[in-house]
Order: structure tokens, then C-alpha cells, then sequence
């Protein structure tokens, strides 16, 4: 949770999804909307400033999306790639059950929600 | 080409380098006298000269012959020949004419015989009693200058030699072709093994040579080129083992000496390596550096020709992409399978270009062309046919007046060129084809259906007759009507699928009927491929080829799914859900626009999930949300125009329509389109599913069957 006398947290916005940056030593990224064709681009944009930071953990929580497709899926999977590749360790915190559904329908419960 | 750096003057250089040549010097001291030669030699080896005695004019040319005799002091009076005549003979072999000669005599003295000493080649003539201080200071200048002309001839011919490798280096096309310039080049100029680096745009090349051999080239990784460019960037030898995993190394050469290679910029993109075993001494290193980097200098120009050179090849390939004929879409009823071949070598695109398309009454223009020539000038012709084809088929004009005015249209801008032009308009509905063929190979028309088998077969026939070609202001063909039936297949070609050098076209045409008869009548692009294999003349090919094979689908054929909107009677009271649903919603069926935007597709997944609701099948919901967000992105982002989705019930079914303009891509949905999973989520959640064009709408359809709960 975000000290009152910290800068606010980062925060990318659609009119479909809104994801929120949290920093700390698991740096938070909070995704609360749909995320699809549209709504990624606030996501998209929230992942480029991550990158910016280079942090060590990153974990994403889905518990509020309450919708996800293929153009979702895609991004996540991008995030994913993205930040490993400058050495961050990548997570999906809590998943809501349209995202669990997505993630199982494609076959990656192993790849992104490991028990 | 300017030499850069300073090239020692031939005659004014050091003592001290000098010097270092000298002392090591053989003389050869050529007397009858022994107590003369005694003197002289004592006087020799005291300063540090090697000695080699010779008593008469034979014994001297034998020591000239086999031994490395760097001067000779010759006594003019010798038993078995004069002193001049041997000088005569050593200055007259090509390989000991440059070796000084001194001549040193007590008896012939007198002018005329010193003019005659030095007209028959003697470097100088000393008249006896000498002084010691005067013939070692004599033999000294003369060694020098004898160093001095060797190495300017040596700079002579490493010039020359390097001049005829910056030709070869300039005139490379490939970084291939330009890595076996500069090591062979290299090699030929040192006259010894020599290896070369580089590593341009996305590719590294490493090749080798040795003197007088062709180049050896691979493919290497490009760090090879780094960090061989950085172990010669250090000054002097380097040393086989610091380039261990250079595939550039010989077997045989432990130590090199080199240049990195870069390009106008200054950005190192490589190294030229010559094998360094022997020590060279400084001034031949010198030599040699300021030669390595010539080389080096038109290699960096040659690389800037290379990138031109290829960035042109790349601009010039899109530019024939673009002329290259569609791809096409198989109008509603009928199904096509068409390839494109063209003959040249150098270009992708030819003079042979087909067209199917659908004009405003609902016929079906089909079309094959040949302009007579191949490669690209071919090709531009071609796409203007096409072009002018299209714009007098769409106006409404029948085959015969489009052919006319293609006529026209190469007469008036291409007038020496011609080319011939098949046109079929087919009315889909009835099979009806009006065919229209100015001088090109006749149509086949392939018999479908039930009877193609058996006995009774009917044979596959040439649509005849054609009229003459276009471009020569000859009477349009007057058109031939042809009727299909369902399952009939008519095929068109151009000759280069039938041409072969050593035939005449009638056996061409004879194997492609044969081909034809053979075909199973299943898959129209099994026919093309097989056309191709055996009909095709393969890669002797001198023509480009066209084919295009359009088949009249049976009218029974329907789309998977129509049925399910038609079935209006179909009472839903079967549906355990459906008698659960309370809500005013009785509708059966919804549709709405959405625009071209992103962010309507949420609000197209609540459109159908509202619908789903309303109809009581909530648990359906989330399938056809995840449905209808895949199909409209996909919409969106392949497709054009409004976007339009439908949802409707019956018989225990939802279906799910989604639609737009399609455009040019095609009615199937593209697997990355959505980005690999988006087909797969339909493809699972869908009981069925498929595409189709409905007038100028593509669409695609789900159907799901409700669950009872």
C-alpha cells in the first residue's frame, strides 16, 4: 500500500481497463477492467514504464479483470517476455476465473499460473 | 589510386637501415692472383664481409650460379676468359643482373679500358695499388644502392600487384564475391597465405587463400569478425593461438600480421590477416603495413557498393512484388486453384498474369493473359492488361469489346508489343460461360461429377475456336458459349506450362488432357501441382507460367449452418432453459452496428452477453463473450467498413453472426490474426463454425448448442 506522502502510483487508463503500478521489492502491477484489443494499451504502456525501472520481481494481478481474450493473452505473454529478458522475475499474482478460464482453454496453466 | 603515407625515397635512407643490409653482404673477390685475393679478403672480413674466392672466370660464374653472392670484385685479367667478358655474362642472366660488379685491375688501367669496364656493365673500376678505406667505402655505396633499387622494384611489383586486387575488391557485387577478392588479392600480393573476415549487415563471410589458389569461404558467427578485427587492431604479430575460433586459420602459419577493415564510417567491421612466419625486417613491415592498408581503404569502398548494391536488389524485388498478380478470392459457387511461375532468373514476376473477380450483376470475370516476352518489361505490360481489363469489365463491357480495347490500348502504347488474352464471364446461377480467346492456348473444359467416371466418361475438351492475338489491330474473337455443370472444371494456361525446347506444343497439350483424365476430381490444387510436375518443363523452364483452374461448384453445396436461421418452425419448448425464461425477452434474434473502433468491442461482448441473458442462458455467457471479442477484433483488424453482429435462437442453438466489407483479405479467418489462440478459442468453445461471402459482406458464423441445466 502506497505511504500517503509518496508520490502517486503510476497509472495507465482506457475507458475499458486502468492498471496501476505499485512499487516495492515485488514491484505490483494492478489491471482492473477488461483487457482486450483496447484496454491493452493501458497495459501495454504500464509494462513499458516497468521496463523503464529494471526491477528485480514483478507480479501481476488479475484478480480484478473481469474479462480476457486472445489480444489479452498475447500482451501478457509479451510482458512476460519482456521484462525476463532484463532479468526480472515475472509472476501472475491472483487470477479472476475469466482470466483463470482463458489460461486453461489455451493450455498455459503450467507457463503462467505454476502451483 | 594515391598512395597515402610515405614510401622511403629509393636512394636517401638511413646508414643505420642500411647499414643492417651491409654487414651481412657476401663479396665474391674474383682474382688469378692468390696473394691478391688474400689482401682483399682480409681486408673484407675485417669489416664483417662474407668472403667467397674465385680464381678464374668459370670458377666465378659457378659461384654466381650457386651460391647467394650479394657483390663481386673482378679482376679484368684472368687464365680462361677477360674479367669483362664474365661481367658480361652475370649482367646478362636475368636473375644476377643486378648484382654490382666491381672491377679491380693492375694492368688494364688506362681510360679506354675503364670506359670499356663500365660500358660492359660494370657498376665501377678501381685502378690497383687501392687503398683498403677506398675499395670498402666503393663496396659500400654499391651495396647500398643495389639494396635500395631491390627494394623499389619489390615496391614496384607489390604495387602493381595490389592495383590488379583493388580491381578485383571493387568489383565485387556479394559480400561472398568481395571476401574472395581481398583473400586472394591479399595473397597474391604478399605471395603468401592469406585470410580475410567480414561481417556486412546481417551476415558474416570468412574466406582464406593461398598463392596462386582460389579463395575458400564459409559462413562464421559474426563475434569472429569483432573479435578477430580487435586481436589486429593491436599492433605487430599476432599470434595463431589468440585466433582459435577464427575459421580463417592455416594449419601451417603460427603467427600473422593484418589490418582491420571498416567501413566509411569508421566502423570496424572485420580483418585482413597475411601469414607473418618469416620476420620481416622493419622497413619491409613498413612496407607491408602501408600496402594492408590500401587494401583495407578499398575494401571500406567496396562494402559502401556492397549496401547500395544490395539495398537496390531489395528495392527492385518489392517493386515486382507489386506487380505480381493478386491473390484471389474464390467467388460464392464456384472454387479456384491457380499458380504463377515466372522464367527469369533474375526477376520474380513475367509477362503472365490471371484474374477471377466478381462484377455488379453477380457474374464472374475469369481471365488468363500471356504477354509475349518474360521479366520485367514483360511484367509492366501485363499489369496494365490487367488493369485495363478490369476497368472495361467492370464498366459493363462484354469480352469481345474488352478485347478490342486492349487491342487499342497496346497499339496505341506498347505498339511493338502483343500478347494474348482468354476471357470467360461466368453466370454462376445458371453455369452459363461466355468465352472470348484471343489467341491464347483454349480453355479445357474438365467434366465433373458423375460423369467423369466410368465407361461412359466424357472426355475433356479445348474450348474452340480462339481468334488472333492482341496488338496487331486484327478483329476482336467473337465469344463462344460454354455451359457447365455443376462440378466441371475449366482450366486455363499459358504456353510456357506446355513449351519445351525439343517440342512441338501438341504433345504439351496432349499430356495435359491426359493429366486431366487422370485426376481424381477431388482437389482443384492437386491438379495444378501435378499439372506443374509432370506437364511443366521444370527448371529448364524458358517461359513464365500461369494457371488458373475455376470450377462450378454443385448448387446443393450449401454453407454449414444456414439451415439453423431458415428453421423458423422449430418450436423451442425441447430446451430445459428456454422454459425457465421469465423476462420479456421472446425475441429471437438481435442485431447491431458497431463502428470501427477498438473500444466498441466491449460493447459488443455486452451486446451478446445482454442477448444471452435475456434468452436465460447465463452460462453461456462467458463462451460467447470470449467468441464475439475474438471474432470482432478480428474484424477490426483484418477486415473494413462497419461491423456488424447478429445473434439468434432456435432449436436449442445460438448462433452467432459477425460481418464487415472483408475487403481484400480473405472470408477464412488467418490463425495469426489472433495472434495464435484467438481461431483455437473458437475452434473449442464453437459446436461449429465457418465463413462465408454474402454479396459484398464477409462473414463468420458460430453456432453453440445451449446446455440443459
Amino acid at each position: 500500500m502506497p505511504r500517503e506522502h509518496e508520490p502517486p502510483t503510476p497509472s495507465y487508463d482506457t475507458d475499458v481497463l486502468r492498471a496501476t503500478i505499485e512499487p516495492g521489492d515485488e514491484h505490483r502491477l494492478v489491471l482492473v477492467g477488461e483487457l482486450d484489443l483496447h484496454g491493452i494499451t493501458a497495459f501495454t504502456r504500464a509494462v513499458g514504464d516497468l521496463l523503464h525501472d529494471r526491477p528485480a520481481r514483478v507480479a501481476v494481478d488479475l484478480t480484478r479483470v473481469s474479462f480476457m481474450d486472445s489480444a489479452g493473452l498475447k500482451a501478457l505473454l509479451g510482458a512476460r517476455r519482456d521484462l525476463t529478458a532484463t532479468g526480472a522475475e515475472f509472476r501472475l499474482g491472483a487470477a479472476s476465473d475469466p482470466v483463470r478460464r482463458v489460461i486453461k482453454l489455451a493450455g498455459l496453466v503450467d507457463v503462467l499460473l505454476p502451483a | 589510386m594515391s598512395i597515402s603515407g610515405e614510401i622511403p625515397t629509393v636512394l636517401g635512407e638511413s646508414a643505420a637501415a642500411s647499414g643492417a643490409d651491409v654487414r651481412r653482404a657476401t663479396v665474391l673477390v674474383v682474382d688469378d692472383v692468390e696473394a691478391h685475393r688474400y689482401v682483399v679478403g682480409t681486408w673484407l672480413r675485417r669489416e664483417g664481409y662474407a668472403v667467397v674466392e674465385a680464381a678464374t672466370g668459370t670458377e666465378a660464374l659457378d659461384a654466381v650460379a650457386s651460391q647467394t653472392v650479394d657483390i663481386v670484385t673482378l679482376d679484368v685479367h684472368l687464365p680462361d676468359m677477360s674479367g669483362m667478358e664474365v661481367c658480361e655474362r652475370i649482367k646478362s642472366t636475368p636473375r644476377t643482373a643486378a648484382l654490382p660488379i666491381l672491377h679491380l685491375s693492375g694492368t688494364a688501367v688506362d681510360a679506354a679500358d675503364r670506359n670499356e669496364g663500365l660500358r660492359r656493365g660494370a657498376d665501377a673500376y678501381l685502378v690497383e695499388p687501392v687503398e683498403s678505406d677506398e675499395l670498402i667505402a666503393t663496396i659500400n655505396a654499391l651495396l647500398r644502392y643495389s639494396a635500395a633499387r631491390r627494394r623499389a622494384v619489390r615496391i614496384a611489383g607489390h604495387l602493381r600487384r595490389l592495383h590488379t586486387a583493388t580491381l578485383g575488391v571493387s568489383g565485387a557485387t556479394t559480400l561472398e564475391g568481395l571476401v574472395s577478392a581481398v583473400a586472394e588479392g591479399t595473397s597474391t600480393v604478399f605471395a603468401r597465405p592469406a585470410a580475410v573476415v567480414l561481417n556486412v549487415g546481417n551476415r558474416s563471410v570468412a574466406g582464406s587463400a593461398r598463392p596462386g589458389e582460389p579463395a575458400q569461404q564459409s559462413r562464421c558467427p559474426a563475434i569472429v569478425a569483432h573479435e578477430t578485427a580487435a586481436a589486429v587492431s593491436a599492433d605487430g604479430v599476432i599470434l595463431s593461438s589468440a585466433l582459435s575460433d577464427a575459421p580463417v586459420v592455416f594449419a601451417d602459419v603460427d603467427a600473422y600480421t593484418g589490418s582491420p577493415l571498416s567501413d566509411r564510417a569508421g566502423t570496424v567491421l572485420g580483418a585482413v590477416l597475411v601469414a607473418a612466419d618469416q620476420p620481416d625486417t622493419a622497413e619491409e613491415a613498413n612496407e607491408n603495413q602501408l600496402i594492408l592498408d590500401q587494401l583495407a581503404h578499398a575494401v571500406s569502398i567496396s562494402i559502401g557498393n556492397l549496401r547500395a548494391f544490395e539495398l537496390e536488389h531489395r528495392i527492385s524485388l518489392t517493386l515486382q512484388r507489386s506487380l505480381l498478380p493478386d491473390r484471389l478470392i474464390a467467388p460464392t459457387g464456384l472454387d479456384i486453384a491457380y499458380r504463377y511461375e515466372a522464367a527469369a532468373v533474375d526477376t520474380e514476376v513475367g509477362g503472365d498474369f490471371y484474374e477471377v473477380f466478381e462484377l455488379d450483376g453477380g457474374e464472374v470475370m475469369v481471365a488468363v493473359g500471356d504477354v509475349v516476352g518474360h521479366s520485367l518489361q514483360a511484367a509492366i505490360v501485363m499489369a496494365e492488361l490487367r488493369n485495363g481489363l478490369r476497368a472495361y469489365a467492370l464498366d459493363g463491357h462484354a469480352p469481345t469489346a474488352i478485347l478490342e480495347r486492349l487491342d487499342r490500348m497496346l497499339r496505341r502504347f506498347h505498339n511493338t508489343v502483343t500478347a494474348t488474352v482468354c476471357l470467360a464471364l461466368l453466370d454462376v446461377a445458371t453455369g452459363t460461360a461466355l468465352v472470348a480467346n484471343a489467341g491464347h492456348i483454349s480453355p479445357l473444359l474438365i467434366p465433373g461429377g458423375a460423369d467423369a467416371r466410368g465407361a461412359d466418361a466424357r472426355p475433356a475438351t479445348f474450348v474452340e475456336p480462339h481468334g488472333p492475338l492482341l496488338g496487331m489491330g486484327l478483329p476482336a474473337p467473337k465469344p463462344v458459349t460454354v455451359d457447365l455443370a455443376s462440378g466441371d472444371t475449366l482450366l486455363l494456361v499459358t504456353d510456357g506450362l506446355l513449351e519445351r525446347r525439343s517440342e512441338i506444343i501438341d504433345i504439351g497439350l496432349d499430356r495435359m488432357v491426359a493429366i486431366a483424365a487422370d485426376w481424381d476430381g477431388d482437389d482443384l490444387d492437386h491438379l495444378c501441382d501435378r499439372l506443374l510436375a509432370d506437364v511443366g518443363p521444370g527448371p529448364e523452364a524458358a517461359d513464365d507460367i500461369a494457371l488458373l483452374a475455376v470450377r462450378l461448384l454443385p448448387a446443393t453445396m450449401e454453407p454449414e449452418g444456414a439451415p439453423l436461421l431458415l428453421d423458423q418452425s422449430a418450436d423451442e419448448t425441447s430446451g430445459g432453459s428456454e422454459g425457465r425464461e421469465e423476462g420479456p425477452a421472446t425475441d429471437r434474434h438481435r442485431v447491431q452496428n458497431f463502428e470501427r473502433s477498438s473500444r466498441e468491442i466491449a460493447r459488443a461482448r455486452g451486446f451478446v452477453t445482454g442477448a444471452l441473458e435475456d434468452w436465460g442462458f447465463g452460462a453461456e455467457a462467458a463462451s460467447f463473450e470470449l467468441m464475439v471479442s475474438e471474432l470482432v477484433s478480428n474484424a477490426l483488424v483484418h477486415g473494413s467498413g462497419d461491423i456488424s453482429v447478429e445473434v439468434s435462437r432456435a432449436d436449442g442453438q445460438v448462433r452467432l453472426e459477425v460481418a464487415d466489407d472483408g475487403g481484400s483479405t480473405s472470408p477464412h479467418i488467418e490463425n495469426k490474426a489472433m495472434g495464435g489462440w484467438g481461431l483455437q478459442f473458437v475452434d473449442e468453445l464453437a459446436d461449429r463454425w465457418g465463413s462465408e461471402k454474402r454479396g459484398e459482406r464477409t462473414l463468420v458464423w458460430v453456432v453453440r448448442r445451449m446446455t440443459e441445466t
